[in-house]
């Protein structure tokens, strides 16, 4: 009895289930499969080989050589697991008014635009991107440190553009800015290091997002379980009039008698007010003058 | 020979012949003798009608059905066995972390139909009610803001004839069960004939209609109040200064309503549900099965937690 009652008890189980088992199970095979190709794509090589072989440009000259040696290895081995180019510029020019713009024949006056078009220009003139030289994959931080106008800006292409959204591109820069002025090639590492983890699906998702995961799932749970736990109780469902003969009763006498009334009176307080707020805007994609496509973002100090 | 709830007359599921009687005579309190196969049958205290527990034939006791115990009333089993559990099955299952046996076809088969003995009372009733009522209503005009209140005498006196309030005259019934287990649709109480107990159990009334008078007269008490107020709607506001149900005459009838009882056993711990034989309403709560509550609960969260896991991880891959 007790062996029939616990095969019962499966059998009930695994009927009660079988969607979200399944639904799992095709997951798990799909995620395994996605995985499996994903590390697959890992091992593919270059094929870009129009594109220069350097990395690091310090025109600024604010790294030593054995920083710049440093760079140059950790980049190679970054290129090497996450298949997109890292290129870093440093320079120190004007970028922005009249003048500058005349000087260096921007199409603008203003700081982020023509940060932006170096950036740009810098990375499409060059025909850098690891599959391909026209929208390939990787980034380019730029760093002008001309006084008065230092600051970096971020411009992403190909997978890499996919990948960061708006607030991950200030996530980048947020973390370059924490070394901006105490350690410039630790901050450029902090670049190259905040880039690869939003390429790294694992990473990218962070770990407010398996908190949040966690707490939804219990809260779902838990309605869950209330649902099933609901007592069912009976309820009173006998009328009022359930035993009355005829179901009314006889009206022998009914009086409303108006008595006396009073009237009071106050004043209605108005209060006016506005409403007030901010916009926020933005977004990092756009096309370069060459053409391609973009994302990014800036930082000006 | 049994009462058939769905054929409404006595049948035998043997022979499936219809219409006979079968009463048996009482040795002693304590014992009957089957008609059928003449085994003693063990009765309670109040039983009148019983199943032999060895030939399974039902018997009803003559002397717990004659001269003060005959009912006046009957309300004969409107659903059979399978109705009802067919009922129960709809009502609970949706209790997912019941025991597994819960609603299984041997538990359910359990189930027993049993005629409770009730105490059916009339009342004629003069009900007035004495207050002051008010109606209240406002306005503005510029940036004033009027309210108006209106004060009234309010008057009303009703007649109200109540019929056949039940209480239930059975000890081993829970009265707060048998409330819940109303109302019955008179419509369909006949005079009593013994034929109608045959195929279920039954018990005489354990207590008379004096005994019981209380609970009913509370019930009718509360139902006239609710009229009254019923009667006196509209107002915003009613204070009360005289109200008053006077009880103009009085009888009781006894009568015998069908009940359905299942008794489930689970840890230990007796689960009971009823079910009104002639409405199908069910009163009772299922038991749960931590067991099955943890195993159920905790694979729908590691679901729901593997999916949120898998998801993220596709939107990169894929």
């Amino acid at each position: 009895m007790d062996k029939e009652l616990k095969k019962e008890a499966k059998k009930q189980y695994l009927h009660y289930f079988r969607i979200w088992f399944i639904v799992v199970g095709v997951l798990l095979v799909v995620t395994v499969g996605a995985g499996v190709m994903h590390a697959m794509k890992k091992d593919a090589a270059r094929t870009n080989n129009t594109a220069p072989t350097e990395r690091v440009y310090d025109y600024a000259d604010i790294l030593t050589d054995a920083e710049e040696e440093k760079l140059r290895e950790y980049i190679a081995e970054k290129e090497a697991t996450y298949k997109a180019d890292f290129v870093i510029l440093t320079f120190s020019q004007p970028v922005e008014g009249a003048e500058a713009k005349e000087q260096y024949g921007y199409r603008s006056t203003n700081w982020e635009q023509n940060m932006m078009d170096i950036a740009d220009d810098f990375w499409d003139e060059n025909g850098y991107g690891f599959n391909k030289n026209f929208e390939g994959d990787g980034s380019i931080l730029i760093d002008n440190r001309y006084e008065g106008q230092r600051g970096e800006w971020l411009s992403t292409s190909g997978k890499v553009e996919d990948a960061l959204g708006t607030y991950d591109v200030e996530n980048v820069l947020y973390a370059v800015d924490t070394y901006y002025d105490s350690d410039p090639c630790r901050a450029y590492m902090r670049y190259i290091d905040k880039v690869c983890s939003y390429l790294d699906g694992g990473v990218q998702v962070g770990a407010g997002y398996y908190l949040g995961a966690f707490v939804l799932s219990i809260v779902v749970t838990l309605v869950y379980a209330a649902s099933h736990l609901g007592k069912n109780r009976a309820k009173d469902t006998v009328a009022v009039n359930a035993y009355v003969n005829g179901g009314k009763p006889m009206l022998r006498n009914k009086g409303d008698d108006f008595i006396r009334k009073n009237v009071v009176s106050r004043r209605i307080e108005t209060s006016s007010g506005g409403g007030g707020g901010h916009s926020s805007g933005g977004g990092g994609h756009h096309v370069s003058r060459s053409g391609a496509s973009h994302g990014g973002g800036g930082h000006r100090h | 020979m049994v009462y058939s709830p769905e054929k409404h007359t006595m049948f035998c599921p043997f022979c499936e012949s219809e219409k006979s009687e079968e009463l048996a005579n009482g040795t002693s309190p304590e014992m009957a003798i089957c008609p059928n196969c003449s085994g003693e049958v063990p009765i309670e205290e109040h039983t009148s009608a019983t199943q032999c527990p060895y030939c399974d034939s039902y018997l009803i006791l003559n002397e717990r059905v004659e001269g003060e115990y005959t009912p006046k009333l009957i309300l004969p089993f409107q659903l059979g066995k399978e109705t009802c559990k067919k009922s129960i099955r709809e009502k609970f299952k949706k209790n997912l972390f019941a025991p597994t046996d819960f609603l299984s076809e041997v538990r359910l088969n359990s189930m027993q139909g049993v005629y409770v003995p009730y105490w059916l009372y009339n009342y004629n009733t003069h009900c007035s009610f004495r207050g002051e009522g008010t109606k209240v209503r406002s306005w503005r005009s510029g940036n004033m803001e009027y309210t108006e209140t209106s004060y009234y005498a309010v008057n009303r006196d009703l007649d109200i004839g109540f019929d056949k309030i039940p209480a239930d005259a059975s000890e081993a019934m829970p009265d707060t069960v048998m409330d819940l287990m109303e109302p019955y649709n008179y419509g369909q109480l006949i005079d009593f004939k013994p034929e109608y107990m045959s195929g279920f159990y039954a018990e005489k009334y354990n207590m008379p209609s004096d005994a019981m008078e209380p609970r009913a007269r509370k019930k009718m008490n509360e139902d006239a109040v609710a009229l009254l107020k019923e009667s006196y709607a509209g107002y915003n506001s009613v204070k009360v200064i005289n109200q008053d149900v006077q009880i103009l005459n009085s009888d009781a009838n006894y009568g015998l309503l069908p009940v359905w009882k299942y008794m489930y056993t689970y840890n230990g711990q007796e689960y009971p549900f009823y079910v009104n034989g002639q409405t199908g309403k069910i009163v009772g709560e299922a038991p749960t099965s931590k067991k099955k509550a943890l195993a159920y609960i905790g694979t729908f969260w590691g679901c729901i937690m593997a999916i949120l896991m898998m998801v993220p991880l596709l939107a990169a891959w894929l």
